[in-house]
C-alpha cells in the first residue's frame, strides 16, 4: 500500500514539471504551431482556413484540451469565444487571443423522425419568437456574458400535458450546458425549460458522453441533443439541427506561463477544487455507491448463473451442453465493453431497461463464464473415485456432487474466484459508456468541470484500491470458513454425545 | 443358507472395441466368500463394478435377491451392496466419523446420534477409535482403507464387494487391512474379493474364480485352484513363471549387454546381488564351454539361453539350446574342465537332451 502511494506521488511530481514551450502572443505564432481542437469540429475548420500548415491534434473534451495545453503537449487550442472567456475566468494560466477566426452557429439536434421533426419545427418557432421579443437576449446576458453569481437556475414546474422529452447532453460545455453541483444548468438548459413550458412538455436530462449522445439522438432514443453543437453539413446527414440559438466566434486559447504559486499550495488547492467545491465529494460518494451496487449485484447473479449453468451442464444432455459450450465460447471472444454496448443498443435497445440493470446483466454474464469454467475444471480435478464411493453408498450423482465434491472444488478454487470478483469490480469502470454515473464516470464529469484531469483520477484510483482490498478482506473471511480443519470438534458433532 | 443372493446371466461389457467382460454367468449364495484372481486386464474389476452398476452392462442380466436390478433405480441396489475401492476414496474434507455417518443419516434417515454411536463401535472394532476426528489425508493408507470398510458397513450391506483392497498399499500395511476382512469373513457376510494376495485368497475364500480374457476360465475351492489347477492358463498363473531369453549368433557377442539384461530381469524379481552374480557367472561359463564343445572356430554360431524363475517356488532354472556337434557339457570331468566344476558347484538337476539336431542342457541355479 505504501509503495503504491509513493508511486502516485512520484507520478504527481512528474506531472507538475513543465516542459519547454513556445509562448504564443499573436496569430502569427500559430502558423506552424500544434493546435488542439475537438475532432472534426467547426472551430478547427475555421482555424484551418487561417493556418493550413499548423498541426492539428484532436482531443475529446474541453478538459483534455486544457490539460494538454497546461502540459505543453499543444501550443494552443481553438474553441468558441464563450468557452474561452469562461476558461479565462476560472483558470489563471490561460488566456485567449482576441481576434476571431470566424463564426460558428450553434444549436440543438433532433432525430430525423417524424416526432423529431415536430419538435424541431416547434423549437424553430420558439427561437424566432423569443429572438423577436428579447427573451433570448436576456438569457444570453445572464449565461453567456454575466458572471457565475448571476447564473441561477432551477427546473420549472412543468405540467407535461403533451408528454415528456428526453434530452441528452455531455454537460461539458459551460456555460451552455454544464453541471452546477449535480444538476445540469446553462443557457441551452434554461432555453429548453422555457420551450417546454411554452409547449406543454415535461423533460428529463440524461448526461452521457458526446459520442453516445449523438448516437442516441440519431437512433431516436433521445428527442433532443443539447450541447452547444456546431451546425456542420456533415452532421446534417444523420440528424436535424434547429436554427442557431447563438452564433459563436472562434478564438485561440493559449498558455500564459507558469504561475509563481508554490507547488504544494497549488496541489492542495486542486484537491479542494476536485473534492470539496460544489460538494463534489457527494458525487464521488454516489459514484462509489453505483460502482459497488453493480459489483455486488453482478457477483450475486453471476455466481448463481454460473453455478446454475454448470449444474445443467452436469446433466450431460448432449444438445444442451453443445449450446452452453457454444454460447460461452462465443461470449469469451467478445470484449466486455462491446457486449455492454450490444446489450444496451440492441437487446435492450427498445425496452425501457435502466442502464444500470443492463450493466448488471452484462457483468453477471461475464462473471458466470469464469464461475462455470472454475467449477468445470475444479470438479474435473477431483478424483472420480470419491464420486464413485458416494454412488456406491446409494447417493445420486447430483447429491454426491453437491455434498462431497462441490465443497472441495470451492475450497480449491476460491482464490481464482476472488480474482474473478476483483476483475468484475475493476471492469465496471466501463459502464460510463452506457451512461451509468459510476466512479469513473464521476471522475470524468469532475474533470470536465474543473479542467483538472489528474486529481480526480488519483482520487478514484485510491477509492478503487480501497474497494478492491475491501472485497478481498470480506471474501477472505469466507475462505477461512471453507477450510473444514478450522472447525471445532463440537461443531462437527453438532450436539451428538459420544 | 443356500439361498442365492446374486446371479448374473451372460453378463457382457464393451467399451468401444474393447470387450473386458465377454460372458459371465455366476450364482453367489448368501454367506459365500468368493475370491477373484487373474492377470491384469482380464475383467475382474469391470465385473465387480457392473455388480453395483458403476458400469452398465452392455448385455446380460443381474439379479439381486431374486429381482432383476435393471427394473429399479441403481441407488436402491447400491444401498444394499457395499463396495471397497483400491484407492479408498474417502471423502476429503470430512472427518472419518462424518465419512461414516453421511450415507446412513442422509439415505436411511438414521438419527445423527444413533449413526455416530454405531460408527464409533465399528471404528473401535477396526482399531480406529482414536482417529474418528481425523481427516483422510492425516492417515496412512491402511488406516484409510479400514475407515472405508467401516463406511461401507454403516449401510449394513447384504453383500460386500472388494476391488483390490490392498493393491495401493505399502507392504507393511497390507496385513492390517486383511485382518479386518478376515474378521468380517467370520461374521458370515457375503463377500466378493478381487485380489492379488494369493495366500489370503486361499485362506479366506469358499470359492475361487480364475478370470482370463473376460471370462471365468476356471473355478473351484481354494484347494482345487491353488493346489491342483487343471487348465493351462490357471497353471501358468498359479506357478507364476517368469522367462528371460537371449540369443547368440556370433562368437564375439555383446557379453556385457547380456549380463546387464540378466541383471535387470533378476532384480525385478527380487533376487539378491550374490544370487544374481552367481547366475551371471553360470551363464557365462555354460555359454563359452558349450560353444567350445559344439562349434569349431569357423562354424556359424546359433545358441539361445533361457532363464526361468518360478516365483511361487523360488526356482531359478538355466537352459541353453545350441546347434553344432552332439555334445553334453556335463559329461566332462570336473578336474579337467574348470567351467563344469564351477557349474556343478552352483547348481543341481543337470539335464541333457539331443532333440532334432539341437543340444539342450539345463540346470537349476541354487541360491547362495
Amino acid at each position: 500500500m505504501r509503495k503504491i502511494f509513493l508511486l502516485l506521488t512520484v507520478t504527481f511530481l512528474l506531472c507538475g514539471c513543465g516542459v519547454e514551450y513556445k509562448e504564443i502572443n499573436s496569430l502569427d505564432d500559430l502558423k506552424s504551431a500544434r493546435i488542439g481542437a475537438w475532432p472534426d469540429c467547426a472551430y478547427e475548420l475555421r482555424a484551418r482556413e487561417h493556418f493550413p500548415d499548423a498541426k492539428y491534434i484532436g482531443l475529446d473534451s474541453l478538459s483534455d484540451l486544457v490539460q494538454n495545453l497546461a502540459q505543453h503537449k499543444i501550443d494552443a487550442f481553438v474553441i468558441g469565444k464563450t468557452y474561452a472567456e469562461n476558461l479565462r475566468n476560472n483558470m489563471p494560466n490561460v488566456k485567449y487571443l482576441p481576434e476571431s477566426l470566424g463564426d460558428v452557429p450553434l444549436s440543438y439536434i433532433f432525430p430525423k423522425t417524424e416526432r423529431g421533426q415536430k419538435f424541431r419545427d416547434q423549437m424553430n418557432e420558439f427561437i424566432s419568437k423569443t429572438e423577436a421579443n428579447g427573451e433570448l437576449d436576456t438569457l444570453r446576458q445572464k449565461w453567456l456574458f454575466g458572471d457565475e453569481s448571476g447564473r441561477t437556475f432551477s427546473k420549472s414546474n412543468l405540467s407535461g400535458e403533451n408528454g415528456k422529452l428526453k434530452i441528452g447532453t455531455d454537460a461539458q460545455s459551460p456555460p451552455f450546458v454544464y453541471l452546477r453541483g449535480q444538476e445540469p444548468a446553462g443557457y441551452e438548459v434554461e432555453l429548453i425549460d422555457k420551450f417546454c413550458a411554452a409547449y406543454g412538455y415535461d423533460y428529463e436530462i440524461k448526461v452521457d458522453s458526446f459520442v453516445t449522445m449523438l448516437a442516441d439522438v440519431s437512433s431516436g432514443k433521445l428527442d433532443i441533443g443539447a450541447d452547444a453543437i456546431e451546425i456542420l453539413p456533415e452532421r446534417q446527414k444523420s440528424i436535424n439541427f434547429a436554427n442557431p440559438t447563438y452564433v459563436e466566434q472562434t478564438v485561440a486559447v493559449v498558455s500564459v506561463g507558469a504561475s509563481d504559486e508554490n507547488f504544494f499550495a497549488a496541489l492542495i488547492k486542486r484537491f479542494k477544487v476536485s473534492f470539496v467545491d460544489e460538494d463534489r465529494w457527494q458525487m464521488i460518494l454516489e459514484g462509489t455507491a453505483k460502482t459497488l451496487t453493480i459489483t455486488i449485484a453482478s457477483i450475486i447473479f453471476g455466481t448463481a448463473l454460473g453455478f446454475g449453468v454448470y449444474m445443467l451442464y452436469r446433466e450431460e444432455n448432449k444438445f444442451v451442453n453443445k449450446i452452453i459450450d457454444g454460447v460461452y465460447r462465443t461470449l469469451q471472444g467478445v470484449p466486455t465493453m462491446v457486449m455492454l454496448l450490444f446489450f444496451y443498443y440492441t437487446i435492450f435497445g427498445n425496452l425501457d431497461v435502466p442502464p444500470i440493470v443492463t450493466a448488471v446483466v452484462v457483468f453477471s454474464i461475464v462473471l458466470s463464464i469464469s464461475v462455470f469454467i472454475l467449477l468445470k475444471n475444479g470438479a474435473d480435478a477431483i478424483p472420480r473415485g470419491q464420486t464413485e464411493a458416494a454412488l456406491s453408498l446409494g447417493f445420486s450423482e447430483r447429491r454426491a456432487f453437491v455434498k462431497f465434491i462441490l465443497p472441495q472444488v470451492v475450497r480449491n478454487l476460491f482464490q481464482s474466484y476472488q480474482v474473478a470478483l476483483n476483475v468484475t469490480l475493476l471492469e465496471t469502470a466501463i459502464v460510463g459508456y452506457i451512461s451509468v454515473q459510476d466512479l469513473t464516470r464521476t471522475a470524468d464529469l469532475i474533470r470536465a468541470r474543473t479542467y483538472d484531469a489528474f486529481v480526480p483520477i488519483i482520487i478514484i484510483a485510491v477509492i478503487y484500491l480501497i474497494l478492491s482490498r475491501l472485497l478481498l478482506f470480506v471474501t477472505d473471511r469466507f475462505a477461512e470458513k471453507l477450510n473444514p480443519k478450522n472447525r471445532r470438534r463440537e461443531k462437527i458433532l453438532d450436539g451428538v454425545k459420544l | 443358507m443356500n439361498e442365492i443372493i446374486l446371479r448374473t446371466e451372460n453378463l457382457r461389457k464393451e467399451f468401444g472395441n474393447v470387450v473386458p467382460l465377454k460372458n459371465i454367468s455366476l450364482d453367489v449364495k448368501r454367506g459365500e466368500i468368493i475370491a477373484i484372481i487373474g492377470g491384469s486386464g482380464t475383467g475382474k474389476s469391470t465385473f465387480l463394478r457392473t455388480l453395483n452398476l458403476l458400469e452398465r452392462p452392455t448385455a446380460g442380466k443381474i439379479f439381486f435377491d431374486g429381482k432383476d436390478i435393471s427394473t429399479q433405480p441403481p441407488e436402491i441396489l447400491r444401498q444394499r451392496v457395499g463396495m471397497i475401492f483400491q484407492s479408498f476414496n474417502l471423502f476429503a474434507g470430512l472427518t472419518l466419523i462424518e465419512n461414516a455417518i453421511a450415507a446412513p443419516v442422509e439415505l436411511k434417515g438414521l438419527s445423527k446420534q444413533e449413526a455416530c454411536e454405531r460408527a464409533k463401535k465399528l471404528f473401535e472394532s477396526v482399531g480406529l477409535d482414536e482417529k474418528i476426528f481425523n481427516y483422510p489425508d492425516e492417515l496412512s493408507g491402511g488406516q484409510q482403507q479400514r475407515a472405508a470398510i467401516v463406511r461401507a458397513l454403516m449401510m449394513e450391506p447384504e453383500i460386500l464387494l472388494f476391488d483390490e483392497p490392498t493393491s495401493a498399499l505399502d507392504p507393511t500395511m497390507v496385513g492390517e487391512v486383511l485382518a479386518v476382512i478376515r474378521m468380517l469373513a467370520k461374521k458370515n457376510l457375503t463377500m466378493i474379493i478381487v485380489t492379488h494376495e494369493m495366500n489370503f485368497a486361499r485362506e479366506i475364500a469358499t470359492r475361487v474364480l480364475f478370470f482370463a480374457d473376460g471370462e471365468i476360465y476356471e473355478q473351484g475351492t481354494p484347494a482345487e485352484i491353488f493346489d491342483a489347477p487343471k487348465l493351462p492358463k490357471t497353471i501358468a498363473f498359479i506357478r507364476r513363471q517368469k522367462y528371460f531369453r537371449y540369443e547368440i549368433s556370433r562368437r564375439n557377442f555383446d557379453l556385457p549387454e547380456m549380463q546387464g539384461r540378466i541383471q535387470a530381469f533378476a532384480e525385478k524379481y527380487g533376487l539378491t546381488a550374490k544370487y544374481i552374480n552367481r547366475l551371471q557367472l553360470c551363464c557365462e561359463e555354460i555359454i563359452f564351454a558349450t560353444m567350445a564343445g559344439c562349434y569349431s572356430a569357423t562354424d556359424k554360431i546359433s545358441m539361445a539361453i533361457d532363464i526361468t524363475y518360478v516365483e511361487a517356488e523360488k526356482i531359478l532354472e538355466l537352459a541353453l539350446t545350441s546347434g553344432g556337434r552332439v555334445y553334453n557339457l556335463f559329461d566332462e570331468n570336473d578336474d579337467e574342465n574348470l567351467s563344469v566344476k564351477i557349474l556343478r558347484g552352483y547348481g543341481k538337476n543337470f539335464r541333457y537332451v539331443r532333440d532334432e539336431d539341437l543340444n539342450k542342457i539345463s540346470m537349476e541355479v541354487v541360491a547362495p
